[in-house]
């Protein structure tokens, strides 16, 4: 059993770095795929394929930086940290860049230990209140984002639209519908902003973990920030780490233009936090809001207090190795960035993305997905924020909470 | 650069036009897996299936469902056509007919 366990675990670490470093490649496809495929399975222990998913997804956001501030391709819960990562990496700094995330990642351990407690005795109380109020709690959080913005029009429009695509796609028969939706509104738009741009990638600096660091006075703030917003954002549907880290800016006065190695230290904070969380919370209130939640909740059908413990082990331990696996990568990946074209980079990934929507999606998809890449575009090009595509996921959630 | 987006703009909107026709279409087919099964169906239980579901709409007054290559012709009045939970309710069936193949169901709710 214990080598299973481990088995399970380390094979979850190595699929993790995958499809971390594969932009488009999310773990809910390869979730999705082993629930599908559960048959085969059939001799393995569920709590070894809940394992495998937990530290594929810890490991999923820990890694998942790299092609997101290498490459300016990122997936739906690191797209805040394109702006900071991408200046850094043109000052030749992008390991630092991802050092601060990495750091985060390990910030979050304590966090998460001190909020599960919490999560378990009070969420289910507390989202009793909450649940008759969701629809409208969620029309504030949306209206306090679009009303935030410099250009409201823009914000509106893109919220909208996003929202109305987000209906369709969960609507029309698509197979894997997140995987079109999210990798064209966050993934190919910026993968063909940057193929137009054509930027050229200076030699990156390799440091010291000793030399990364940050001011006390910025690490408390930050990790105070993230520590308010991201178990708030851990069980409110449509809501995630972009929502969590726009609210721990606005707490800590740190965006990614003022302060963007705090901020990417509070974005590695903050999705770790409210991935692991998201198991905490399908134990707590029975409601997933991650697909790896949803994968667990699946595989265990409930899950138990002794599951819960197993899980936060896995969390521990998956943290730890892709902080370590992390820096090897990073390290690799600065040394031979800039001696790569990266026009070529770039369209190899867009092909790739391309590619993987059409096998694990359906035709649908694919037109979901060339949509979703133009609203993206749009979105960049009106200088309108990404987080207002996340109306993709709140406008639907809206929808369901009020017609049913 | 000011083009492009409202270029990206205008594809968008026409391109969630489409969406929203392919929508409204009577055809789609949602593709799921099955848990449990029974061998009938009675009056006035929904029931929430689960399977290879074609739903066709043939007229303004009846639907045929088609489950696993298992047919029925179902009055619309019955058909609760639900995609966001991914899942076709029926309220019970009227003039239903089916081969002899076993349909796979899920979840029944008496209504």
């Amino acid at each position: 059993m214990i080598l299973e366990i481990i088995l399970a675990l380390a094979i979850g670490i190595a699929c993790g770095t995958f499809t971390g470093l594969m932009p488009g490649i999310h773990i809910n496809l390869i979730a999705a795929f082993l629930l599908s495929s559960l048959g085969y399975f059939s001799s393995i222990p569920l709590i070894s394929l809940a394992i495998f998913i937990v530290a594929m997804s810890i490991t999923h956001v820990f890694i998942d930086f790299i092609p997101s501030i290498y490459l300016g391709a990122p997936d739906d819960e690191n797209f805040l940290s394109i702006l900071p990562g991408h200046k850094m990496l043109k000052q030749g700094k992008a390991h630092e860049a991802f050092v601060f995330t990495l750091y985060g990642g390990l910030t979050a351990i304590p966090i998460i230990l001190i909020f599960t407690p919490v999560f378990i005795w009070f969420l289910p109380g507390l989202f009793a209140i909450i649940k008759s109020i969701m629809p409208f709690l969620l029309i504030f959080i949306s209206l306090y984002l679009i009303l935030r913005e410099e250009n409201t029009l823009n914000a509106v429009i893109v919220f909208f639209l996003a929202g109305f695509l987000g209906y369709l796609t969960f609507n029309l028969p698509i197979k894997q519908p997140l995987m079109p939706l999210l990798s064209g509104l966050f993934g190919l738009s910026s993968l063909f902003i940057s193929l137009k741009q054509k930027p050229k990638i200076n030699k990156q600096k390799i440091i010291s973990l000793k030399e990364i660091k940050l001011p006390k006075k910025d690490l408390i703030k930050s990790t105070l920030s993230a520590a308010i917003s991201s178990p708030l954002c851990s069980f409110l549907p449509g809501i995630g780490s972009g929502h969590a880290a726009v609210l721990a800016s606005e707490i800590s006065n740190k965006n990614e233009n003022k302060n963007p190695k705090s901020f990417l230290f509070m974005l590695g904070i903050i999705n770790t936090v409210v991935m692991s969380l998201s198991f905490v919370t399908a134990y707590a209130i029975q409601k997933t809001r991650t697909g790896s939640a949803v994968a667990v909740r699946t595989l265990l059908k409930q899950i138990s207090f002794n599951n819960l413990l197993i899980i936060l082990a896995v969390i521990i331990v998956a943290c730890i190795a892709a902080f370590f696996l992390g820096i090897y990568l990073s390290k690799l990946t600065s040394r031979f960035i800039n001696k790569i074209n990266y026009t070529y980079l770039t369209i190899i990934i867009i092909t790739i993305i391309l590619m993987f929507n059409m096998v694990f999606s359906n035709f649908f998809g694919f037109i979901v997905l060339l949509i979703a890449s133009c609203l993206g575009l749009f979105t960049i090009l009106s200088n309108s924020r990404r987080i207002n595509m996340m109306g993709s996921l709140i406008l639907p959630s809206i929808a369901y909470y009020l017609l049913n | 650069m000011q083009k492009i987006a409202l270029l990206a703009l205008l594809i968008t909107l026409l391109g969630s036009i489409d969406l929203l026709f392919l929508l409204i279409l009577p055809i789609n087919i949602i593709k799921i897996t099955a848990n449990s099964q029974i061998n009938s169906l009675e009056i006035n239980q929904k029931i929430m299936i689960e399977g290879k579901v074609s739903y066709q709409k043939t007229s303004s007054s009846t639907s045929i469902i088609i489950i696993n290559n298992f047919t029925m012709k179902v009055p619309n009045s019955l058909v609760t056509y639900s995609l966001m939970d991914r899942t076709v309710q029926i309220y019970g069936i009227v003039n239903g007919y089916y081969n002899n193949k076993t349909i796979k169901i899920t979840k029944i709710e008496t209504k």
